[in-house]
């Protein structure tokens, strides 16, 4: 009896750490081993798709949000940008990063929104302000900074929807999706030094636009 | 520029935690899940593309090495029961059997429309021909024995009531097989000249020797143009020459024959 249970604990335990050991090995892969992973269909794709999607989805979410700055249309584009990287799954190309290839169906999802809207990409501009549910930053500040910072946060964040829209691309991907100008250029199929000056000048708008508000 | 404002993006980053409702996130690893499920199926694919081919390849083998199957499949159920030339001629009844039912299974198939522009074309199409071309054969033999032409003739008239279309074959098969096919040939009453005329070509066939002089090839040769010419008169003193020339030959049912055809 008592060796029976002895038996039992050692298996729960041996599975335990071996999940333990499976997570750590996924959380430690890249994005794009890991999309190669749920490429293969095997039986550890749902997982790894389960870690890239976290890793993931608060960027790409956040991008298409502060973009379109409509929550209902953005949950409908952003469903719509993962059922494609599901779909084009078997498409993925290893060589290329797995932000530059999700954020590239991402714009092309919102061009094709804009259409819809019967505006054009570069004149798409929207003024509503999104809701956000802001947090607090974990670290320990007094009330009163910690009002002032979500002022200036919301201040922020106004300022980057009023920008336009392809310096607002370029400034979100650059903050959002950890992008690199280079790989910007990539995506927008733009020379990167347009995509620098883009930049420049969204920080500048947005510097003044706060000195303004602040 | 590969460093970020180090304060624009802290301040960007402080108030920026928006995150997808968790009923977005259970559609998507659903999603994603429903999306893998079938294509777990789909790694029997080559499996099943190798069983196909190898039920495949022996059946094509068996159809290749069996090529009267593929004309079996390929002749349709008409043409099954049309009735061939050669035995229709045999039995002018079975003919007009086979016609009438090869008429009534046509009927079946096609409109009405269709029937009438498909009868037209059958009348002078190469089935037809070459049922026509038998006659001259037919007839000839037919008219070697009295009985017989007797049963040929209404035949003849029936087949010209009935389908009169076929009347414009006869010439063009007797002008190949026959030496009348002249003006006169196209008269209403032309089936007996053509025939007793085709009788006469038989007739010289058979009673024509093999070796002949070069006299007497000229002098059936001019026998045989002067029957195709109708000039009846010259026929009868050539007919004399050849007498001559071949006293132990029978004339008299060419002589028969050439009175038939100046009566005419």
């Amino acid at each position: 009896m008592n060796q029976s249970v002895f038996a039992f604990h050692v298996s729960l335990y041996n599975g335990l750490m071996l999940r333990r050991v499976n997570r750590a090995t996924f959380t430690q892969k890249t994005d794009a081993q890991l999309m190669v992973i749920y490429a293969q269909n095997n039986i550890h794709s749902q997982r790894a798709f389960n870690v890239l999607y976290e890793r993931h989805k608060g960027p790409l979410y956040r991008f298409v949000l502060k973009s379109i700055n409509n929550e209902t249309q953005t949950d409908e584009l952003f469903q719509d940008l993962w059922f494609r990287i599901i779909q084009h799954k078997d498409n993925f190309n290893a060589k290329q990063t797995f932000t530059t290839w999700a954020y590239t169906i991402a714009r092309r999802l919102l061009i094709d929104y804009y259409r819809k809207q019967g505006k054009r990409f570069e004149h798409a501009y929207d003024d509503a302000i999104p809701e956000h549910n802001d947090e607090s930053t974990g670290h320990y500040q007094l009330p009163e900074q910690v009002l002032q910072q979500k002022r200036h946060a919301q201040a922020l964040h106004k300022a980057v929807t009023e920008l336009p829209p392809d310096q607002r691309e370029v400034f979100l991907m650059f903050h959002e999706g950890d992008l690199t100008l280079q790989q910007i250029a990539e995506i927008t199929h733009q020379p990167k030094e347009r995509i620098k000056s883009r930049y420049r000048y969204a920080v500048k708008r947005l510097k003044n636009t706060l000195q303004v508000l602040l | 520029m590969k460093n970020k404002d180090p304060n624009l993006h802290q301040l960007y980053q402080s108030g920026n935690k928006a995150q997808p409702p968790k009923n977005l996130d259970a559609a998507i690893l659903a999603h994603a899940e429903q999306a893998f499920k079938p294509t777990r199926l789909g790694r029997m694919r080559p499996w099943l593309a190798a069983a196909s081919v190898l039920l495949t390849v022996p059946i094509l083998w068996l159809m290749l090495q069996q090529p009267e199957l593929q004309l079996s499949r390929q002749e349709s159920l008409p043409l099954d029961a049309m009735p061939s030339p050669a035995p229709a001629t045999d039995n002018p009844k079975a003919m007009d059997e086979a016609q009438a039912t090869e008429s009534a299974e046509l009927s079946d198939y096609l409109d009405p429309q269709d029937l009438e522009s498909e009868q037209g074309p059958i009348t002078v199409t190469g089935s037809r021909i070459k049922h026509q071309n038998s006659k001259p054969d037919e007839v000839g033999i037919a008219t070697s024995s009295a009985a017989e032409k007797k049963q040929s003739l209404p035949r003849e008239a029936k087949r010209e009531t009935s389908k009169p279309i076929a009347l414009k074959a006869e010439p063009e098969i007797f002008a190949e097989d026959s030496m009348s096919s002249t003006a006169a040939s196209y008269a209403p009453d032309n089936t007996q000249i053509q025939q007793t005329s085709a009788t006469i070509a038989e007739l010289i066939k058979h009673l024509k020797p093999k070796q002949l002089s070069e006299t007497e090839q000229a002098l059936w040769q001019d026998l045989q143009q002067q029957i195709e010419n109708q000039q009846w008169h010259q026929c009868h003193e050539t007919l004399k020459q050849l007498k001559q020339n071949h006293p132990a030959l029978d004339f008299t049912g060419i002589d028969k024959r050439i009175e038939q055809l100046s009566k005419h």
